[in-house]
């Protein structure tokens, strides 16, 4: 019954009904944001990303299959949004320019902070993602999955290798903490 | 990696990311994204026919992402970028940000730490007016505190028209949707506005009639606007008529400095200057101020405090229960402008001494924040908040809680550089001060005067 409403849900926004198409994307968007700026770490670039992602969803509704879960397949296409984001040349050099120089040491909690967001912006992009959605947006492994297209054992061993990775900023903070 | 490493690594990454709410905006701005025609297309279309739609639905993103560029200059908070810290003085025991204008930089002080994140940094251009900036909602609005509505959606602003041989002045008042970068004109007439505030009802102005005359403050009303009916009340005015022409206003002027707190409207009653008046510049007397509550229900006037003779008397702010707070400056004259070259005014008021800083809380009942004994404390922007009244003053921060006022730090000069005027820009004020202009006395303050941008959240 549920899959049929959501199935008219989908055929409605297809139509350019804009409240159909809220009722699907609309409860998504807090998530989908706080996706988006545990990736880029910029409000701005976050809302444009999410925006561009609604789009884009939008435009994807005729591949939708019923009973698919709206939560994992938005956030799988902010998470694309974001890489192409990253990707970008304006945001490159605009995140180069604000990336500070917080020294070692400092027990400015700010400061701090800044160091480990830096190192954040270093990781792989999977290990980015699967370490922003299990431990930013408290999802389960399982769902990281299924947002990430990957099974959950490769899902642990991202999240794994992007701790180590980042230990040295996460030890630092256990210290002066 | 045992559950109490992923505990504590999924701590750091918590606070280091921090908790971010997207603007109240942000949905109707992404559901409004698709063209209202619908997707129509689909799989059975024809490849080129489906190309051409996404072309054209591109293109009207992209115009609809410049379009909202355009129409809404807010600027949304970033992490910021760290500059430096404060001096802190006191060690407060609550966290929070505090938003601040320093010249063109908009910034956030994180306390109690001190440190200081500037978010933007306005450009310099020319004719494009700056009236202040407003942080709210995770967003830099450049409009004072007043324009903005209660939710934050919204600011209010004015137009005015003059100068068109001929032709009555006109003003119109508008609203503009942060989030959707649009503006409705809620009223328009032959006259001067001037914006006030959101209050009761929507949005009050004061307005003088056309041919009244600009400045004189000899008719002027207030009105209110309501967003609903896109309709303009009168609500009171014109303002108690003139026995005899004044030099000066000594009625209420309900525009620029008025504060609306809750149902009432605060404005000040400047004392008339009383003759004579020097030919060459020198002191002034002047009748005493008062401070004047409208009650914007109604357009009731009522008289809360008359200040001493010889005094001078401005509403810095309200606090967070809607009390006023006054600056009393023990000046005894007031001055008319020297009107002979080299000629300066006299020292004490170029320099003046602190004022004292009052809390009204009834009918002339005060209750004082400060004695004005300390030079180090000349306030002129205030905001209550849930931690107390946030005072600025040149070169330092304050706070009144608890019934004490304490100064919260000392801003080092270096975070908050002045401008330079832009290539070209001749300084209106490069001049070298004539030789006989007074130097400071021991102890005046010098240093960055903050403009406070909103609670401290």
């Amino acid at each position: 019954m549920a899959d049929v409403a959501a199935a008219e849900l989908v055929d409605q926004a297809k139509a350019g009904d804009r409240g159909a198409f809220d009722a699907l994307v609309g409860p998504v968007i807090d998530p989908a944001f706080r996706l988006a700026f545990g990736m880029l770490h910029d409000r701005e670039a976050a809302e444009d990303a999410v925006q561009e992602a609604a789009f884009r969803a939008w435009r994807s509704l005729g591949n939708l299959r019923p009973g698919t879960d709206m939560r994992p397949w938005f956030l799988a296409i902010v998470a694309n949004q974001c890489r192409s984001t990253l990707r970008g040349r304006w945001h490159k050099v605009l995140k180069l320019s604000g990336l500070g120089t917080p020294s070692q040491g400092v027990e400015d909690p700010v400061v701090r902070g800044a160091d480990l967001r830096r190192a954040i912006r270093q990781l792989k992009h999977d290990q980015r993602l699967a370490l922003v959605l299990h431990f930013y947006l408290d999802l389960s492994l399982e769902e990281v999955a299924a947002i990430t297209r990957a099974p959950v054992g490769t899902v642990k061993s991202r999240i794994h290798r992007a701790v180590v990775r980042l230990r040295p900023q996460l030890e630092a903070e256990e210290v002066f903490g | 990696m045992n559950s109490e490493e992923e505990r504590a690594a999924r701590a750091r990454v918590r606070e280091a990311l921090g908790v971010v709410e997207p603007h109240p905006g942000l949905r109707s701005r992404v559901i409004a994204s698709p063209p209202a025609e619908g997707r129509g297309g689909g799989a059975s279309r024809r490849p080129w026919v489906a190309g051409g739609i996404a072309v054209l639905l591109a293109l009207t993103v992209v115009a609809g992402l410049m379009l909202f560029r355009r129409g809404s200059p807010a600027h949304s908070a970033t992490s910021g970028q760290l500059v430096g810290s404060l001096n802190m003085t006191t060690q407060l025991e609550f966290r929070c940000m505090l938003p601040v204008q320093g010249y063109l930089a908009e910034a956030r002080i994180s306390l109690p730490d001190g440190a200081v994140l500037v978010d933007h940094v306005q450009q310099q251009a020319r004719g494009t007016p700056q009236y202040g900036s407003v942080y709210a909602g995770g967003k830099w609005v450049p409009v004072p505190r007043a324009w903005l509505s209660a939710d934050s959606k919204s600011y209010a602003y004015i137009t005015n028209t003059t100068g068109v041989p001929g032709q009555l002045q006109t003003a119109a008042l508008y609203v503009h949707d942060i989030a959707l970068g649009t503006d409705r004109k809620l009223w328009s007439g032959a006259g001067f506005t001037q914006l006030i505030g959101w209050g009761p009802g929507g949005v009050y102005f004061m307005f003088q009639p056309a041919g009244e005359g600009k400045g004189a403050g000899d008719r002027t009303e207030v009105w209110v606007a309501d967003l609903a009916t896109r309709s303009a009340a009168h609500r009171v005015g014109p303002n108690p008529p003139q026995p005899a022409p004044a030099s000066e206003a000594d009625s209420p002027i309900f525009q620029f400095g008025t504060r609306i707190a809750g149902s009432y409207a605060w404005s000040l009653k400047i004392g008339s200057a009383r003759p004579p008046i020097p030919a060459g510049g020198g002191n002034v007397a002047r009748n005493p101020s008062q401070v004047i509550r409208m009650d914007l229900n109604d357009g009731s006037l009522s008289t809360w405090f008359t200040a001493a003779e010889g005094t001078s008397l401005s509403i810095a702010g309200t606090d967070s229960q809607g009390h006023p707070i006054l600056t009393v400056m023990p000046t005894k004259r007031l001055v008319a402008p020297p009107n002979s070259p080299g000629q300066v005014p006299p020292a004490d008021v170029i320099y003046p001494p602190s004022p004292r800083v009052l809390m009204l809380t009834g009918p002339n009942q005060t209750v004082e924040i400060a004695d004005g004994s300390n030079s180090e404390f000349r306030p002129s922007s205030v905001i209550g908040d849930r931690h107390g009244i946030w005072f600025n003053s040149p070169g330092s921060l304050w706070l009144y809680r608890q019934g004490g006022l304490t100064k919260v730090a000392d801003i080092p000069a270096s975070l908050f550089r002045q401008p330079t005027p832009p290539p070209g820009a001749t300084s209106r004020n490069a001049a070298t001060p004539p030789p006989n202009f007074p130097p400071s006395p021991p102890g005046f303050p010098t240093g960055v005067l903050l403009a406070l941008a909103g609670p401290c959240t």
